[in-house]
């Protein structure tokens, strides 16, 4: 059998959201933003993490969902370059790391999109779902963050 | 492709670029007609790049590049005997075919060389006349022609021209007497014949034999013979004197070394090299490479190219190493390593990094006095000189580029019909990558216009003295932290009067802006869109359009450009550049509670609109705009820039618009920066400046690559992000109208041309606005009140240690008295004006600014002699105050009236020649007073009617600033027409050039205005010489 796979998780809006371990550079406190206007909604600014500049996003507007606000739980989840240059996004809040069996993963596809995710308007970013004892998991690819807000800025101009 | 072709390719490019510098370069020596030893070393060392490049281009099957390099290889070895003019222009050609398919490898498979193959074949086939390079042992001549030198000479003569010769007496020493051993005649000829039928005609014996030191490489893998063999026999052939093994690039600890092993050595024999190859029974790798040449694609050669492309990058040192000797006076030191463009990267960040810890534990131990201190400091002074290293690795030698240009030049010259040298100085001054790069462009531009307009034809030169050949000198040094590149030329320089003349046609300037202008500056014209002084346009430059583009290109890199020149005797053209562009001198501002970093390159200066100020921001059009010096300069906010997504259309400018204030005071401090744009200024005002700061320039995320109005980021010192803004964008964003602001400012000075006064205006009363022209002000002292005392009716404050005298304008005119409150602020304005016989002071409860002013005094109601008329100024009635006027009326009792009426016999007409009619009215005042008739003329033109219509005057006082005919060409013209009147120039110009420039236009005298009692005191003077004279 195939080995389990790792998802860093967290809360979003009360959902719980994961990514790919493997994708995840590293999750930091740091939330001092510099704004950068003209950017879409979905950028909260540029951060600097040990003399490296990232991109910032907010995940709750990526997915369509109310605004957030800054709180002490807040955490910003950093990407490694394979998944975009420097980007990272905000969390509400950083959980487990879940440890998931390949048959408890579902592929989501766009004929899924009845099974309901609670309050995510954007399943383009939905990956998959893993249905835990207890809980759902929101597997999002962080792979289709960057584009998203490019194409906003292409539709703009 | 696999990535090991990849890779080789990439190497290959790499290698083949260096190769094609060196192949022009040798090429280029040989056009300049060496010597004969020189001559094959310049064959050989181009053979051997060539011969490399074949290699490489074999084993990769780029067959095109392969089969030209061929080709060209075999034209090589025919030059070593023979090479005339065309031969070089046709391996060139070659070269620059190579050089174009090595930048273009996928597409290099197809590309059709049949062209470039047929010229190198007719060149190969070429019999005509050539350089022949022979050397000749003399005693071998005596031998062959016993009835003496003298018929072998005669004989040689005929056989072609001597271009260049030689006499080699071998190693002995002249004192003690004539040479024993061998004689060598080296000589260049230029011939019809080759070399071997020279030989025979000439009957000699052909190549002496001679005991030389051969380099050798063996390339060990390749030999089937076996080791021991090869050198017993090469230890037999020669003398070796030198040898070491050069492996590639390998792990010991992984492997042995894979690929070609090679032993390089130096050897003494009177064998020539093939000789000594041939002797050894083995393939030698030797600078001389072997002659006959397999077919395209023939890999049984083991050409060193093919090697090269083994061998990685690092050990590039190492290849180079084997050119030495041939190739280092070329070229830079090759003691360099390639490193990868990311890694630097990398490490400049790492050490921004580092920076910021520094700054941090700087703050944390700032209380602190123990150890750490002295930590700390040592932290700090490392990490600055941790950031120079780093900077300094980005940098590399000028000579890069430099070496560009000789083969540019030459090919220019050539062109154009001229004779053109070129020094290059300075090639290890180092810059910074990317600012080279950028640098290539404006460079080329500046050199081509050195070839083109400087340097003159051959003839031209000689007929003024000069050589025929023209010399350009690129010289690149440090100075003052910059790096300062000059372009000198000796050519015909620039002509400062074509340039004076030309920006007198374009309206660009008028005679007497241009006579105040140095030299420099002049010349600084030049780079003015639309600028050329050249008189005909060549295919080359002189279309006006470029300079421009130069100046624009340098000033992008922070650079500045100069021009110096002497008619006749060349031009320089100096451009300073900052060493890099990686960090950037920013002002640090903030907008809407955001900083941001404003790059200091485009900024021209600040202006800060205070609420009390009397600056404004006024709306002209669809834009808004602020009057700074006469110049109306368009305004851009750059709150709304951010606040607005899109860039403005019609309808957001006017919202923007009425969003400000029409006019009136700013609300609060308010900052503009002022900003140069290509030579367009605009305005961009921001809340706060913070002061300026060396930022270390990250480029914006590439996501964020759209948001126009930023170039990138930078971390400031308390480690948050700052963006910088990009000029450019900003404009662009808010589709700024230069053309509507421009045409308001024509409107301006086409009204105000000359004409514009520049006057104080003040306050005094709670009513009246005054004004006093600026000429007429020394300046403005702050004085307390506390200071002032008094002396009977007098009051009397110091200033700069002189009793100065107070005058209270309500005393002496008919004017409001300020209220008591206003005085007990304890602060006062005193304004000392010029020219007065005793000190004085005139008193002013507010001042409120400078204003240039095109007047029509009106007639003052309550006339008063102190008062010049009136005005509407800042739509408030503003009295104009007649200086002297005020002054004598202040001292009137204790000063004896100024002057008696010059001559009671009869009043002396007067004609005053003036455009500004302030002063117009202010002298004729003065004069009339005087006891004078005044007529008045507006400029020069209408002062020459004035008397072309016949009017009689003893004397003339002409302004010399004025607008259709100034006062220098009126003299000169009054002058030419007979006009024996004196003539007396009354200007604001000042200093002995003006003078002397007055006395040769034919003035009698020169005043500085405006000084009553000095300008009665010269009219009445001229007017009594006037009477002697009679």
């Amino acid at each position: 059998m195939e080995d389990p796979r790792l998802f860093c998780t967290f809360r979003v809006d009360g959902g719980l959201f994961g990514v790919d371990i493997l994708d995840v550079r590293e999750v930091t406190t740091e939330t001092t933003y510099t704004r950068i206007a003209h950017a879409p909604d979905e950028v909260l600014g540029l951060v600097n993490i040990r003399g490296h500049i990232f991109l910032v996003l907010d995940l709750r507007r990526l997915l369509g969902m109310p605004e957030s606000t800054v709180t002490g739980n807040s955490r910003l989840v950093l990407f490694k370059p394979s998944v975009g240059s420097a980007f990272g996004v905000v969390v509400d809040e950083i959980a487990d790391i879940q440890t998931v069996e390949l048959d408890r993963i579902e592929a989501y596809s766009r004929n899924d999109r009845d099974i309901v995710v609670t309050n995510v308007r954007h399943v383009d970013l939905i990956d998959a779902v893993c249905k835990l004892n207890d809980e759902l998991i929101v597997v999002l690819n962080p792979r289709r963050f960057l584009p998203v807000i490019e194409q906003h800025l292409i539709a703009r101009a | 492709m696999s990535s090991y072709v990849n890779d080789r390719l990439h190497d290959f490019i790499v290698d083949a670029r260096e190769h094609l510098s060196t192949v022009e370069a040798s090429l280029l020596s040989l056009e300049s007609h060496p010597g004969p030893a020189e001559h094959t070393a310049c064959v050989d060392r181009c053979f051997r790049a060539v011969h490399s490049i074949k290699g490489d281009a074999g084993f990769l099957g780029l067959t095109p590049i392969h089969t030209l390099a061929h080709v060209m290889e075999t034209l090589l070895e025919k030059m070593r005997e023979l090479a005339p003019q065309q031969s070089l222009e046709v391996l060139l050609g070659a070269r620059d075919r190579i050089a174009v398919l090595v930048d273009d490898l996928p597409n290099s498979l197809q590309a059709d060389v049949s062209d470039c193959l047929k010229r190198l074949q007719t060149a190969i086939e070429y019999r005509g006349a050539g350089n022949v390079a022979l050397e000749i042992n003399l005693a071998e001549l005596t031998r062959l022609y016993p009835a003496g030198l003298t018929s072998f000479f005669r004989k040689f003569v005929r056989e072609g021209t001597i271009l260049d010769r030689q006499l080699d007496i071998g190693n002995c020493q002249l004192r003690e007497g004539l040479p024993s051993g061998k004689l060598r005649w080296m000589v260049l000829l230029e011939s019809s014949r080759s070399r071997i039928e020279l030989i025979s005609r000439l009957g000699l014996s052909g190549e002496p034999s001679e005991t030389r030191t051969a380099k050798l490489e063996i390339e060990l893998s390749a030999q089937p013979g076996g080791l021991l063999n090869l050198f017993q026999r090469l230890d037999a052939a020669a003398a070796i004197e030198s040898g070491r093994l050069v492996f590639p690039e390998t792990n010991l600890r992984m492997s042995l070394p894979l690929g070609p092993v090679v032993w390089s050595g130096e050897c003494v024999t009177d064998l020539k090299p093939q000789e000594l190859l041939s002797r050894c029974g083995v393939t030698v790798r030797n600078s001389i490479a072997p002659v006959k040449q397999g077919q395209p694609g023939d890999f049984d050669s083991p050409a060193f190219g093919t090697i090269s492309s083994q061998l990685s990058a690092e050990s590039v040192v190492d290849e180079t190493n084997r050119y030495r000797g041939a190739v280092s006076s070329e070229n830079e030191k090759p003691n360099t390593l390639r490193i990868q463009i990311e890694l630097l990267d990398r490490l400049m960040t790492l050490v921004g990094e580092l920076t910021l810890v520094r700054n941090q534990s700087l703050i944390a131990f700032a209380e602190q006095d123990g150890p750490q201190r002295a930590i700390i400091q040592r932290l700090n002074s490392v990490t600055s000189e941790l950031q120079d290293a780093t900077l300094r690795a980005r940098m590399q030698p000028v000579g890069n580029l430099f070496n560009k240009f000789p083969r540019m030049i030459r090919d220019l010259a050539r062109q154009l019909g001229k004779q053109v040298e070129i020094d290059l100085q300075g090639r290890e001054v180092e810059l910074d990558k990317t600012i080279l790069e950028q640098l290539s462009d404006p460079l080329t531009h500046l050199i081509r216009n050195s070839v083109d307009h400087g340097i003159e034809l051959p003839e031209d030169r000689r007929s003024k003295g000069k050589s025929g050949t023209g010399c350009i000198t690129l010289t690149a040094t440090h100075e003052d932290g910059q790096v300062r590149i000059e372009i000198h030329d000796d050519g015909r320089g620039i002509d400062s009067e074509a340039v004076r003349q030309r920006a007198i046609s374009l309206r660009l300037k008028t005679e007497a802006e241009l006579e105040r202008m140095t030299p420099r500056e002049l010349f600084g014209l030049i780079l003015l869109p639309g600028f050329s002084t050249a008189k005909k346009v060549t295919e080359v430059s002189g279309r006006g359009v470029g300079m421009d583009v130069v100046k624009t290109n340098i000033e992008q890199l922070e650079g500045t450009l100069t021009i110096d020149s002497v008619v006749g005797h060349g031009c320089s053209m100096v451009l300073r550049l900052p060493l890099t562009l990686a960090i950037i001198p920013c002002l640090i501002v903030r907008v809407n509670g955001d900083r941001f970093a404003v790059p200091q390159r485009e900024l021209e200066e600040v202006v800060c609109l205070h609420p009390s100020g009397s600056g404004r921001i006024e709306q002209a059009y669809d834009t808004e705009v602020y009057r700074l010096r006469e110049r109306l300069l368009p305004i851009v906010r750059f709150k709304d820039v951010i606040d607005r997504t899109t860039p403005f259309t019609a309808e957001a400018k006017a919202s923007i618009l009425t969003s400000h204030p029409r006019t009136g005071a700013p609300p609060r401090i308010t900052y503009i920066l002022v900003l140069k744009l290509a030579g367009r200024r605009f305005g961009l005002v921001v809340d706060e400046v913070h002061g300026t700061e060396e930022v270390v320039v990250k480029p914006m995320h590439p996501s964020m690559k759209r948001v126009g109005i930023f170039t990138g980021a930078t971390i400031m010192g308390d480690g948050r992000v700052a963006l910088i803004a990009d000029v450019e964008g900003i404009v662009e964003h808010a589709r700024l109208s230069f053309e509507s602001v421009l045409e308001a400012n024509r409107k301006i000075s086409a009204r105000d041309a000359a004409q514009l006064q520049r006057v104080l205006l003040f306050e005094y009363g709670p009513h009246e606005q005054f004004a006093l022209p600026l000429l007429q002000i020394r300046r403005i002292e702050m004085i307390s009140r506390d200071r002032v005392e008094r002396v009977g009716e007098h009051e009397y404050v110091t200033v700069d240690g002189v009793s100065t005298r107070i005058l209270r304008l309500d005393k002496v005119i008919d004017a409001s008295a300020p209220a008591e409150s206003d005085d007990l602020t304890g602060q006062m304005s005193l304004i000392l004006p010029k020219f007065v016989p005793q000190p004085m002071g005139i008193l002013v409860s507010r001042i409120v600014d400078t204003e240039s002013l095109c007047i029509e005094l009106q007639e003052h109601p309550e006339q008063n002699q102190s008062i010049l008329g009136s005005a509407v100024v800042r739509s408030r009635l503003t009295l104009f105050l007649d200086m002297h006027r005020l002054t004598q009326t202040l001292l009137g009792s204790e000063v004896a009236p100024n002057s008696a009426p010059a001559d009671p016999k009869r009043p002396k007409r007067l004609l005053l020649v003036e455009d500004t009619a302030f002063f117009r009215e202010i002298v004729k005042r003065y004069l009339t007073a005087e006891g004078h008739e005044v007529s008045t003329a507006v400029h020069g033109e209408d002062g020459l009617s004035k008397l072309e219509a016949g009017s009689e005057f003893d004397l003339i006082v002409s302004d010399i600033e004025m607008p259709v005919m100034d006062g220098w060409d009126f003299a000169r013209e009054a002058r030419l027409r007979g006009v024996s009147t004196p003539m007396l120039a009354l200007t604001s110009l000042s200093g002995t050039h003006y003078e002397a420039k007055a006395k040769d236009c034919g003035f009698d005298g020169f005043e500085v205005k405006l000084d009553h009692d000095r300008l009665v005191r010269k009219v009445a003077q001229l007017l009594a010489s006037l009477e002697h004279s009679i």
